[in-house]
């Protein structure tokens, strides 16, 4: 357990200079993005000397180096900044937005996960035969779907049809919330789910031809019993690392996908900053993104050692 | 007074310089809504107390304070909260009372004397005083943003406690106008007691509503003031405003019943709503232009702007992509302004012939490649720009269309580096002088070009002293724009809403904006 412990520790060290060299890129790349804030705050009708002015309360009169090390000194103290738009502070936008942005990641997962299980289990016990072919035909499908055109189809001829799922917002109870998060979970999961299917399908053909697995139809093992007991347990560990490090590309999906179904959550802040020139926000949500990732695959790794005793922290 | 220091005051307008994402073909027209003209449903029926109404807009407001209000959303928004002295009457015509009864210019225009309604009081039970319209108006004055719009008013004396006497530095008839806007809100004065951060929070006003609650940047929730001014307004118990970007989300949300109202509905998704549920302003306050970069070739050549603006038949870009919701412009002051004065052009007519024969008398080089600038956020824009690169291309003029968000866009046009660029400007009050002051400031729209003329215009304009005079300023200059052709005017798009049927007493005005303590809801 210390080792672990040590393990972790080790990892999330490494992580500062990597999310602080994220901070840094995005503030660069942020600095050089053609449209000026202060213009922007300001709008077209302001004189120039207006426009110096809320660029000098925005702190953008300064060079780049100076603002950064501003923004590390606000960034110890927890403070990210506030938005150009109304002075929101940006710790609060993403406290109000972030929960959304779970549900829909969790979600999203949940049901990558429900629906590639059965169908890598239906394809790789029918291998090469039609079943699998189908699978991997709607695998291939899938993939080749943008995930705002999925939305928009979904919006457009499932919600409003049935009146079964809001078109839009996040609602407030739990019911709700469950409710709307379904479709965009959906749309994310239509993109992830035929990655999940094809690793797990190959996962468990391999083991399918293990010898243990021989073994245990020798002694009668057969059917849903060895599936669940012998083949999914062990094929299920490559497809957890790739189920952790695909959370990290949900998040950019998550950007689409927010913004098509209204969902106010961190990438459609995100999409909005972004167009507003709000440094503030997109910095503070970048952050944000950064820091879940490296958790994530910090989370995948140790999960990893936890399903597979075969690997070893060191 | 310095020309620019008086240009600066009367800065006043919207302009967006937009593009448009190109998608296949045009607006499909068959079975297109049909919009009623006029901007007002002629619903009938007596107004009905109570309900709550839902309102889808694309974007947030700038805040609650007054100063920093530049969004339409922030114009619509403000003051329902923090009524101003002066409203804008149902058509957009012209002024109505506000939380003054009356603001009578002296004859000489140099003082307003302002009569407050009796009834007029804050949503706390505090009685308006003219204590706070003097405080209220330290408070513009002292803005970064619009101060020196209201900076002619050199100080305001308060006779009682229901009057107030703005004295200004000089004659000066157009501060009415920006009395109406929502960067001259009332507020109590001292902020109620409060600390200046504080009272923008959830500020308190006298307007109709007052804020339940908010999530900045997605919702904002306003109840009914128990003590607006005017007895039995506002009809409804609540509207409740949601930021949707999406034009397709807000037509989905409008269809699936989440919504009741949508402000400004783009062009391209107008045929998928309910022709009866379609509301219009039309002729809008707004001007779709093509500009381009006077500062260097070839749009500082006139024979190539002559040819630009010759190749482009507008009622057909009108049909074919605005699906019919425009008309050709009048001039570069959108006609349903007060004092607007069309000039000579006949803007509406296309010669593609002398289109070309003025292309060959330029200094155009054949072999260079242009350039032309859109707002990708706007989507029907985007398919007018493809379509004018394509008759700009037969008369052998080369361009391709760039797609950039909105910033980039400014940012590229205030530092010079386009050819040609395509957007729009708008109005936000009753008055030509209005848009005239910002095709001044803005040297005719940021293309660089020498704004003398419109300098002039404007500050004829605001030195009149009859209409006559000041439809001759705004005569003036659009006969200029007619010969010189500093920038080219396409259209004047409809400025279209959605609203449920239930929706009663909706009136748009031409620059888009609308009383919400008007509406009711129909049983």
């Amino acid at each position: 357990m210390p080792s672990r412990f040590h393990f972790i520790l080790r990892r999330l060290l490494h992580a500062v200079p990597l999310v602080l060299g994220i901070t840094l890129l995005v503030f660069l790349l942020l600095d050089i993005t053609p449209g000026d804030p202060a213009r922007t705050v300001a709008g077209l009708r302001a004189s120039p000397e207006a426009v110096e002015i809320v660029r000098e309360r925005l702190g953008l009169h300064e060079n780049v180096v100076v603002r950064y090390g501003r923004y590390l000194g606000g960034l110890v103290r927890g403070d990210l900044g506030r938005s150009n738009r109304g002075g929101t502070e940006v710790t609060a936008i993403i406290g109000d937005r972030l929960p959304v942005t779970l549900w829909l990641l969790a979600a999203a997962a949940l049901l990558s996960v429900a629906i590639s299980v059965p169908a890598a289990t239906l394809a790789a016990r029918a291998r090469n035969r039609l079943p699998d072919h189908g699978v991997r035909l709607m695998s291939l499908v899938a993939l080749n779907m943008a995930s705002f055109w999925v939305g928009y189809m979904l919006l457009r001829f499932v919600a409003l049809p049935s009146g079964w799922f809001p078109v839009g917002g996040f609602g407030g109870s739990t019911l709700e919330r469950l409710r709307a998060i379904f479709l965009p979970a959906a749309t994310l999961a239509v993109g992830m789910a035929p990655i999940l299917t094809r690793s797990l399908r190959s996962s468990m053909i391999d083991v399918l031809e293990s010898d243990y697995v021989s073994a245990a139809r020798s002694v009668g093992v057969r059917g849903g019993r060895l599936v669940r007991r012998h083949v999914l347990r062990n094929a299920l560990i490559p497809t957890s690392t790739l189920l952790a490090s695909q959370l990290g590309y949900l998040l950019f999906g998550a950007v689409v996908v927010e913004f098509a179904f209204d969902l106010p959550g961190l990438g459609d802040a995100m999409v909005t900053a972004t167009s507003r020139r709000d440094f503030s926000v997109v910095q503070g949500i970048t952050l944000v993104f950064a820091l879940t990732v490296v958790g994530i695959n910090l989370l995948a790794d140790v999960v990893h050692t936890v399903l597979d005793p075969r690997v070893t922290i060191r | 007074m310095a020309r620019g220091r008086v240009l600066h005051r009367w800065l006043a307008l919207w302009l967006v310089f937009a593009l448009a994402l190109t998608s296949c073909g045009g607006s499909d027209q068959d079975g297109g809504a049909a919009p009623k003209p006029g901007g007002r449903r002629d619903d009938g029926g007596t107004p009905q107390r109570g309900g709550e109404l839902v309102v889808a807009r694309s974007d947030a407001i700038d805040g609650w304070v007054p100063d920093g209000a530049i969004a339409p959303a922030s114009y619509q928004t403000l003051p329902l909260v923090m009524e101003p002295l002066l409203r804008f009457s149902d058509d957009g015509t012209d002024l109505m009372p506000g939380l003054a009864s009356s603001v009578e210019p002296d004859a000489s225009a140099r003082s307003y004397t302002v009569k407050l309604q009796d009834a007029a009081t804050f949503s706390d039970g505090t009685p308006v005083t003219s204590a706070d319209v003097a405080f209220s108006v330290e408070q513009w004055k002292e803005g970064a943003l619009f101060g020196a719009i209201y900076s002619p008013i050199t100080a305001v004396e308060t006779p009682d406690d229901k009057t107030a006497v703005l004295r200004l530095d000089g004659p000066n008839s157009f501060l009415e106008i920006a009395l109406s806007w929502a960067n001259a809100a009332i507020i109590p004065e001292d902020f109620g007691g409060m600390t200046r951060d504080d009272f923008y929070q959830e500020p308190i006003g006298a307007g109709p509503f007052m804020i339940e609650s908010e999530r900045p940047g997605e919702q904002i929730v306003l109840t009914r003031n128990p003590h607006y001014y005017q007895e039995g307004l506002p009809y409804l118990d609540k509207v409740t405003f949601n930021v949707v970007a999406d034009s397709n989300e807000r037509v989905l949300q409008y269809e699936s019943g989440d919504v009741d109202l949508i402000e400004t509905v783009p062009a391209d998704v107008v045929a998928q709503l309910p022709s009866d549920e379609v509301l219009a302003a039309e002729p809008s306050a707004q001007v779709v232009v093509v500009t381009g970069n006077a500062k260097r070739g070839p749009w500082n050549d006139l024979e190539f702007r002559r040819a630009v603006s010759q190749a482009v038949n507008r009622e057909d870009l009108i049909e074919s992509v605005y699906a019919g919701l425009g008309s050709p412009p009048k001039g570069v002051i959108p006609p349903s302004l007060p004092h607007s004065v069309p000039g000579e052009c006949d803007w509406s007519e296309a010669d593609p012939d002398a289109a070309a024969s003025a292309l060959e008398a330029s200094s155009y080089d054949s072999d260079s490649s242009l350039t032309l600038l859109v707002d990708a956020a706007r989507g029907v824009d985007s398919l007018a720009a493809e379509a004018i690169v394509g008759v700009l291309g037969d008369i052998g003029i080369q361009v391709r269309v760039e797609r950039v968000d909105f910033a980039t866009l400014i940012g590229r046009l205030l530092s010079g580096d386009f050819d040609l660029a395509m957007g729009y400007y708008t109005a936000i009050s009753p008055s030509a002088g209005d848009v005239l002051s910002f095709i001044a400031t803005s040297s005719w729209i940021y293309t660089g070009f020498d704004p003398t003329e419109a300098v002039e215009a404007f500050e004829a304009f605001s030195a009149a002293e009859s209409d006559t005079e000041r439809d001759q300023a705004i005569e003036d200059v659009e006969n200029f724009a007619c010969e010189n052709l500093p920038l080219v005017p396409l259209l004047h798009p409809d400025l279209v809403f959605a609203a449920k049927t239930e929706v009663r007493g909706l009136a748009v005005s031409p620059f888009g904006l609308y009383h919400v303590d008007r509406l009711w809801l129909a049983p």
